[in-house]
């Protein structure tokens, strides 16, 4: 595993709301944690937990976002800056992809950092095998759907 | 076995200038190198733990599956 992991949003929504993922989330997240430096984009990937937690208030497996805020400040995520280097490979990519530009700003920055990516983003995961190989890609299998 | 995965090009200049080393990308080294020490010296776990605890409090009942929820009518009628 690498020293540095870039975990994007959907691994910290669904171990923060209560889903048929939590349990794998949260375990793959502290084992993740007890290793390497976790980090994610800053902007995109509060953006990205935000609309996470609201699905999780619209189907009603939450009441309230304030505890789900307090959680997300205290989760050891470095935010790293998106620059112009991340955001000009996030362009190059999303040209050769057409995949989503947010899920692409993960890959990019992992690409940059020598990162592994752990997601829950099967999409995403996929784009980011062509990228960064199979060995740097962790999709946290949903095995339980529902 | 052969992969059906095709590899996405990286553009050159990428490559070039990591190759290079002619951009340093120094803010995301110093938020490496506090991660690296959170995650040795434990203490990336203990707020991981913490925010799955705070995070809780948000939770609201806990709701049925659908399994759970056939066996309950099938208590019920039996």
């Amino acid at each position: 595993m690498s020293s540095v992991i870039v975990v994007d949003a959907s691994v910290v929504v669904e171990a923060l709301t209560p889903s048929n993922h939590t349990t794998l989330a949260r375990r793959a997240l502290e084992e993740a944690a007890s290793k390497a430096a976790l980090i994610a984009p800053h902007g995109v990937f509060q953006a990205e937990v935000l609309n996470g937690f609201r699905r999780a208030l619209i189907r009603g497996a939450v009441k309230t976002l304030t505890p789900l805020l307090e959680a997300l400040e205290k989760i050891p995520i470095r935010l790293v800056t998106v620059d112009k280097l991340l955001i000009r490979l996030t362009a190059e990519l999303v040209a050769v992809t057409h995949h989503p530009a947010p899920d692409l700003v993960y890959v990019a920055l992992a690409y940059l950092t020598h990162a592994t990516l752990y997601t829950l983003d099967s999409g995403q995961a996929s784009v980011a095998r062509r990228v960064l190989g199979e060995n740097r890609v962790l999709l946290l299998l949903r095995e339980e759907q529902g | 076995m052969t992969s059906s995965v095709v590899s996405v090009r990286v553009p050159s200049w990428v490559k070039k200038v990591l190759d290079e080393k002619r951009v340093e990308y120094q803010g995301v080294v110093r938020e490496v190198l506090t991660g690296l020490a959170e995650a040795a010296s434990g203490e990336a776990v203990e707020r991981l733990r913490e925010a799955f605890r705070i995070a809780e409090a948000a939770w609201g009942e806990k709701r049925l599956t659908t399994e759970e929820i056939i066996r309950a009518i099938r208590c019920r009628d039996s």
